[in-house]
């Protein structure tokens, strides 16, 4: 029961710290740059 | 020239290795050879059907890398009809060219499913660098689709693979800067920091000047939002000479909006006119508004919410959420002091749409 309760807290809590920073690719917002990398569509 | 000679299975496995290997250096011409080479070979009817599969799954990543993303889909489908006959081979190859078709054409959160499959079958791979280089590619999905913890975890994945090998130094280095990125995002600025201070030490011991001034950039972005101004201006007045840096705008818009925020608006006003007549060589439509916003904001402040209401309207078009919304929520924020209720309620809902959109998404991983 206990395992369960802290599982949960750890998936609400990986859910509102994924959420708490939210952007994604088309967002334009200012990401770093990594070279030659695959941002949109260039493989 | 070749045509005569009939290859055996093996043999046509070798060639289409070194086909793949040619499409991944992106070297198209010697690729289309290749693909032509393979055709031949295979019109003939030696090649047993593992091999026919395989060479349908290199054509489609074949088309991915020419941009023909429905060509690419339509061998995708076919590769997949024969799912319960393929090898583990395949299906590592299925998933991996299917995550990055459906990455090419925006749809994230199915790519990023698509390459979570592909983990399962890396213990049919024998080659290392294969393995390393599909962590990277993962590492670089999910780093700039916000997936910032996992995206951390394969890039240490792939370090621990481009280490053993002195050949993708580079390469490691690379994966350092992304490592680095990720705790930028995480606010882990120390170890950003020291990250990208190793990353810098390995391009002065090896003279590669594009990482350099990628890492100048990444500095100053680490500096600007650690709210260091000076260190950020330091590394990011560096990076101006280098006009073929592929993040140019991005460099000019963090010195831009630090001379604005400290009132410098001379200098603002001339990093904005050298951001316009770069923009005028190399259009770039999200930079062109998101430096108006910014020159308003400080410069023309009459133009502001006219300005703000016409960059609604071009980021709700093309779907730049995280900008729409910023720029939404300000103008619902100016029309209710305003007492416009009405638009101030267009403009919440506007902001509060794209917002549920967002923790949608990410709520699904």
């Amino acid at each position: 029961m206990a395992k369960k309760k802290i599982l949960g807290i750890l998936a609400l809590v990986t859910i509102l710290s994924s959420v708490a920073g939210y952007s994604f690719t088309d967002s334009a917002i200012e990401k770093g740059h990594i070279p030659d990398s695959i941002r949109y569509t260039d493989f | 020239m070749r045509s005569d000679v009939t290859f055996n299975s093996e043999e046509l496995r070798e060639l289409l290795n070194l086909w793949y290997m040619n499409i991944k250096l992106k070297k198209v011409q010697a690729a289309e050879k290749l693909k032509t080479e393979v055709s031949e070979q295979l019109a003939k009817g030696e090649a047993n059907d593992d091999v026919v599969k395989l060479a349908l799954l290199i054509h489609s990543r074949h088309h991915i890398l020419c941009k023909n993303y429905s060509e690419a889909e339509k061998l995708i489908s076919q590769v997949e009809g024969f799912s319960p006959y393929l090898k583990e081979e395949h299906l590592y190859y299925l998933h991996l060219f299917k995550g990055m078709y459906l990455y090419s054409t925006k749809d994230y959160y199915n790519a990023i499913e698509e390459y979570g499959e592909v983990e399962s079958y890396l213990g049919y791979i024998q080659d290392e660098i294969e393995k390393a280089e599909f962590f990277d590619l993962f590492a670089s999905a999910l780093y700039y689709l916000d997936y910032t913890n996992r995206s951390a975890i394969y890039a240490e994945k792939a370090i621990y693979i481009y280490q053993l090998y002195p050949a993708y130094e580079r390469k490691l280095t690379r994966t350092k800067i992304m490592i680095a990125l990720n705790y930028i995002d995480m606010n882990e600025f120390d170890l950003a920091e020291e990250y990208l201070h190793s990353a810098l030490q390995d391009t002065s011991i090896k003279y590669d000047y594009m990482l350099q001034v990628s890492i100048y950039h990444n500095l100053g972005f680490l500096y600007e939002r650690k709210g260091l101004f000076e260190a950020a201006k330091r590394y990011l007045v560096k990076v101006l000479k280098h006009t073929e840096f592929d993040n140019y705008l991005s460099t000019i818009y963090m010195l831009t909006s630090i001379a604005f925020e400290e009132g410098d608006f001379d200098l603002g006003k001339q990093y904005h006119e050298k951001a316009m007549d770069y923009h005028k060589e190399k259009p770039d439509e999200d930079y062109y508004w998101k430096f108006k916003i910014l020159y308003v904001k400080y410069v023309e402040k009459e133009n502001y919410i006219n300005v703000l209401n016409n960059a609604v309207e071009y980021f709700e078009e093309k779907n730049r959420f995280y900008e729409l919304q910023t720029c939404a929520d300000e103008l619902a924020t100016f029309y209710s002091n305003e007492r416009d209720f009405e638009r101030a309620n267009h403009f919440y809902r506007l902001a509060l749409g794209h917002h549920n959109n967002l923790i949608m998404f990410h709520s699904r991983r």
